[in-house]
């Protein structure tokens, strides 16, 4: 069965983004939303056309490339990276849009974020390990030209260390995989036949000591991956990374990458190391809750909205952990559709505060005094108002939003565990509502000050990009039954190899 | 009198050196068109007759002096390629005279004569002398630069470094000769075989052999020549010779160390060490003390030159991993290698070339917003230097890989740490640079002149690097398969 | 059985002992002399005394002369066309036996010379033999 459709999502954004260096502005801004949307409209068509109840890999596309080394071209959906598909779908074509008016370099921006999408497309459909590296360390590139070139003061020291940290990440990856691949035999990259705990019992000789293949790759992928989605205490780079990279870009990263990075994770635990995952997956909630709670502090001690979003991206980063350690379908469950509902969340504000952060000239919601910098917007600008609500709630957990339905999913699945950690999760949630209620009141309510008065409404272009996010927020949340119904089967096939 | 057939792309490049040489003192006009012209038919010749001479299969040529194989044809293939490439961008560097520009392409041309017979030579006293008569054109060459002490600084110190090796090379030879009393390696093969040496006097000629070639590759402990003549000589000299010298070094330390040092293993394709000492693991610590010091160096240097040399030995310190697996996987991963190195290093030092007669100088600093004032040869620039360090999606990662790959597959796990640590280093490496080159974009800075001529070369170097990454398992298996000729 | 003993006496890792001999005298002779005038030397220097000797003249300027790079040149050139040279012996000891059998001989050297020739033409075109 080979459909095109996958590869169609790789190809369009490609040719896109080399239009973009031979068309001039303003046609070449066009052609890098039509073909980012046609990218995106493929990815729809696959999503929706996909069977329910099926827990196999579907639309595969299967060519060999490097015979000699067995790596293959293998591209497949399964209820594991379908959502992803349909949140990277949603993201690019709105960050896009978003630079539309952007002065310097505009073709560069985004010829980069569409190299970006091609290559998170790849990443999350492929079936290979090593064209999975390939697409994943692609996806580290245009980050650090996208920060570098059209940042704020500090991008260049930024930049530097977003590569040091994506490079040094990726490294421990490609070491995992090169023992993974080199244990078999006959060598193999391909993830069906590497799947259901085949390489449990393979130890390889290092100075002296036998060590198991399973876990010393388990641990180098871990440590790879918590490099590139910043788990506390790595997340220096992406800190300063907020501070200083364009919102576009840190949306792209936060909404885009971070899910990602998360989905890589459970598709390696869950498909290649069931046998340590049964022995590390408390480890992995520990973490998770770590997370949870380290992100909430420090966003309660945030007077800037961008920092603000990193811990916010934090804290979620430690939900889906808890959700992937579970070892629990609801939890499970509850952790992929996060990933989505994670995104889109954090694309919403990362967007709405960009769109102050332009009108206002500073990302500062609070002084030194814990005054207020801005306010009243909501008077000035109601639209922007709603909007970011609307966003800030499913963040929060509102019912009736997605971010209600992953959040609910995923503590009713930590209950499997230790009942502590349903009130544990619980409390941080807490948390959450404090510092994003805070925020919002300083910046939307009270009295409008000479900073806020001038605040325009959100023009038409705005709200047409804004206008996706939000919709799909109330959408998957008031009916995620089909996605649902689309992640199950995958779930419970491979939590049955784990148990 | 019919042998003369086997060496026809070897005759065709001394013709053409004649032709060059004659119309240097004999013709009036416009002399550089017209070389520029001869050489290039005459290195096309070459090239489609060494293609056509992969039919005649592994065969002994002057009673075994000579060895035309699929090994040397592939390298032959990389010589003039990489000939034609520096010939082709002679007319628009500022850093050769113009009065001597043609002496330039008839010392390109002996170099890549003298690299041609290196690498088929199966002969000890051919081998040394091929050997010398690269070295010595290069010393011309690397002392070429105009009114650069740079240059004549790097032409000496090549020198001293070089009579050195070459020295050592010879001593090593003489040795394996006083016990074997033939001069072919094949016979000294099988003398070797029958009567092995005693495991110190092996041990020696290895050591010495080693020392030399590790000069001509650029290995540790004779990797300290290698910036100084990247940072001295031309650019367009560093790009001839980095790929040239070098690849050169690794043809005859395939062929040698393969042939004197090991005999046929169990399975097909693989070798085991003769000779009673494991000198593969002297090797590994070798290729994993350059890898290190190559990309710890370049992570300090202010010269871009200087860093891109350092970053040349630390890949040379990867190919050696190749060698060191004694598989026909692992030297063809190594060759591989070499073909992608060919287009990154030669793309590297033309757009250095180019900014150099520009800005007038090497400094990081001074490159500084390189992006803004010359985008596509910026963009080829971080493109090739990311190829050379082997970072996704660029083929250099699917050359890394193999080379990693060939390494973890026999076991040697910490050499395989040290390598991807060294990547990572060279990564950083050029990430520090890129950080310079794409910095001050929102700055309106002067753009330098750009012309299509030197879009056209980087275009014609992009595109075969490309289609080396895509097709990369046609090529592997090209490569393994030239191997599998290896005159035995 | 008897070591076996060269004919004039010594075993054979002792036929090297003169040349130790010759050695050691040697060096105890430079040495010596150096330290008996070091030792019993009256030693009172002063400028006029440490000056090179240069036969009683008195001697000016730089010791570190330039030489001309022509010098360098013409050794060079003269080196290898003199080794260009030196391959015609051997070529002449078996010149009459392979002539007999085809002028192959011949053309050979034939196409040697000619190479060194144009090589020869080259160096003069350059100016490399122009004394000035």
């Amino acid at each position: 069965m080979n459909h095109h459709l996958i590869s169609l999502t790789l190809v369009f954004p490609l040719i896109g983004a080399l239009l973009q260096t031979v068309v001039q502005v303003p046609r070449s801004r066009w052609i890098a939303l039509a073909s980012s949307l046609a990218a995106s409209i493929c990815a729809v068509i696959l999503i929706v056309s996909m069977q329910n109840q099926n827990a196999d890999l579907q639309m595969t596309e299967l060519l060999p490339w490097v015979g000699s080394y067995a790596i293959s071209y293998d591209m497949a959906v399964d209820g594991l990276n379908a959502l992803l598909m349909i949140l990277i779908a949603i993201l690019f074509p709105v960050l896009i849009a978003s630079e539309w008016d952007q002065k310097v370099g505009v073709r560069g921006m985004q010829g980069l974020l569409l190299v970006l999408q091609a290559s998170l497309f790849g990443a999350v459909c492929a079936q290979d390990l090593f064209l999975q590296f390939f697409f994943w360390g692609v996806s580290a590139l245009p980050l650090y030209f996208l920060v570098g070139i059209w940042g704020g003061e500090g991008r260049e020291k930024a930049a530097f260390k977003a590569m040091v940290a994506g490079s040094l990440g990726d490294a421990l990856i490609f070491s995992a995989l090169i023992l993974i691949y080199y244990s078999l035999d006959p060598h193999t990259f391909s993830l069906r036949e590497l799947a259901g705990g085949k390489l449990a019992g393979k130890d390889f000789n290092f100075l002296g000591f036998e060590l198991s293949v399973s876990h010393v790759a388990f641990m180098l992928m871990s440590a790879g991956l918590s490099l590139r989605a910043p788990i506390w205490p790595l997340h220096g780079w992406f800190t300063e990374v907020s501070q200083e990279a364009p919102s576009s870009v840190f949306v792209a990263l936060c909404a885009g990458v971070v899910p990602v990075s998360l989905y890589l994770f459970s598709r390696y635990c869950y498909v290649l190391f069931p046998d340590a995952l049964s022995s590390a997956y408390k480890w992995i909630v520990g973490v998770g809750i770590l997370n949870l709670f380290v992100g909430g502090i420090c966003a309660m001690a945030q007077r800037g909205l961008r920092r603000l979003l990193a811990f916010i991206c934090l804290s979620e980063v430690g939900l889906v952990l808890m959700g992937i350690g579970s070892l629990n379908p609801v939890g499970v469950v509850g952790s992929v559709y996060q990933q989505l509902m994670m995104g889109l969340g954090l694309a919403g504000f990362g967007l709405f505060s960009g769109i102050i952060a332009d009108r206002t000239g500073s990302s500062w919601f609070m002084d030194e005094n814990r005054e207020r910098v801005l306010g009243g917007i909501v008077t000035r600008a109601p639209v922007v108002a709603v909007i970011s609500g609307l966003i800030v709630a499913s963040l929060m957990g509102f019912p009736g939003f997605g971010g209600f339905v992953g959040h609910a999913l995923i503590i009713i699945g930590s209950y499997s565990i230790h009942p502590l950690t349903v009130i544990i999760s619980g409390g941080a949630l807490l948390l959450a509502s404090y510092y994003l209620f805070t925020m919002y009141r300083l910046l939307f309510l009270g009295g409008v000050n000479e900073r806020s008065a001038a605040f325009e409404d959100l023009t038409l272009r705005e709200r047409a990009y804004m206008l996706p996010v939000v919709l799909s927020l109330l959408f998957f949340g008031l009916y995620p039954k089909p996605l649902i119904e689309l992640i199950r089967p995958t779930v419970l096939t491979v939590l049955s190899t784990v148990k | 009198m019919k042998e003369f057939v086997y060496i026809m792309p070897e005759i065709l490049i001394a013709l053409t050196l004649a032709f060059v040489i004659a119309s240097e003192i004999t013709y009036e006009g416009e002399q550089l068109r017209l070389v520029t012209a001869i050489s290039l038919l005459g290195l096309g010749a070459a090239f489609f007759y060494a293609v056509y001479s992969y039919q005649f299969g592994p065969t002994p040529v002057f009673g075994g002096v000579l060895c035309l194989d699929g090994f040397s044809l592939f390298f032959k293939l990389i010589f003039i390629a990489l000939a034609a490439l520096s010939i082709a961008s002679v007319g628009q560097t500022a850093e050769i005279n113009p009065g001597r520009r043609t002496e330039y392409v008839a010392l390109v041309l002996a170099a890549s004569l003298a690299m041609c017979l290196v690498s088929s030579a199966a002969d000890v006293i051919l081998a040394y002398l091929s050997l010398l008569f690269l070295n010595i054109v290069s010393y011309f060459l690397a002392a070429f630069g105009r009114k650069s002490l740079l240059s004549t600084e790097a032409g000496v110190k090549y020198l001293a470094f070089g009579s050195v090796a070459g020295a050592l090379f010879l001593y090593s030879l003489a040795i394996l000769f006083a016990y074997t009393h033939s001069l072919n390696i094949y016979e000294i093969h099988k003398h070797l075989l029958a009567q092995p040496l005693p495991p110190q006097v092996m041990l020696v000629v290895f050591m010495f052999m080693l020392l030399a070639l590790s000069f001509q590759i650029g290995a540790f402990p004779m990797y300290l020549v290698t910036p100084d003549v990247m940072e001295g000589s031309p650019t367009p000299v560093a790009a001839f010779l980095s790929v040239g010298a070098r690849a050169a070094g690794f043809a005859i330390a395939v062929r040698f160390l393969i042939v004197i040092f090991t005999q046929p293993g169990m399975t097909e394709g693989h070798w085991e060490v003769l000779g009673g000492i494991d000198w593969t693991q002297i090797f590994a610590v070798v290729a994993g003390l350059t890898m290190m010091v190559g990309s710890l160096l370049a992570l300090k240097q202010e010269s871009v030159k200087r860093l891109v040399g350092y970053l040349v030995v630390a890949e040379t310190g990867f190919m050696m991993m190749g060698l060191l697996v004694l598989d026909q996987v692992g030297i063809a991963a190594l060759l591989y290698n070499l073909v992608i190195q060919l287009f990154a290093l030669t793309g590297i030092f033309y757009v250095l070339s180019f900014v150099f007669d520009e800005v007038q100088s090497d400094r990081i600093q001074d490159l500084r917003g390189l992006l803004k004032r010359a985008v596509f040869e910026c963009v080829c620039l971080i493109a090739f230097l990311l190829c050379l360090v082997g970072s996704p999606p660029f083929p250099g990662f699917i050359g890394k890989f193999t080379l990693i790959g060939a390494v973890i597959g026999s076991g040697r796990y910490p050499l395989a740490l040290v390598g991807i640590l060294a990547m990572v280093l060279s990564t950083v490496a050029v990430a520090r640079l890129s950080y310079h080159l794409v910095g001050d974009f929102k700055k309106s800075l002067a753009p330098l002149t750009s012309q299509w001529a030197r879009k056209a070369y980087l275009t014609v170097l992009v595109i075969p690097m490309t289609l080396a990454g895509i097709f990369a398992g046609l090529v592997l298996k090209g490569a393994g398969e030239s191997l599998g000729f290896i005159f035995w | 059985m008897v070591a076996p003993v060269h004919a004039t006496g010594y075993k054979n890792g002792m036929t090297y002992i003169p040349v130790l001999i010759l050695l050691l005298v040697g060096l105890a002779v430079g040495l010596g002399a150096l330290l008996l005038t070091t030792l019993l030397g009256a030693g009172i220097p002063n400028a006029r005394k440490n000056r090179p000797f240069e036969c009683g003249m008195p001697s000016f300027g730089s010791a570190h002369h330039r030489f001309s790079v022509r010098f360098y040149l013409v050794a060079i050139l003269f080196l290898l066309f003199d080794v260009e040279g030196i391959f015609f012996y051997p070529w002449a000891v078996v010149y009459r036996k392979y002539l007999s059998v085809n002028s192959f001989i011949l053309v050979e050297m034939g196409l040697f010379v000619g190479i060194l020739l144009i090589g020869y033409f080259y160096v003069l075109k350059k100016g490399a033999l122009e004394w000035e």
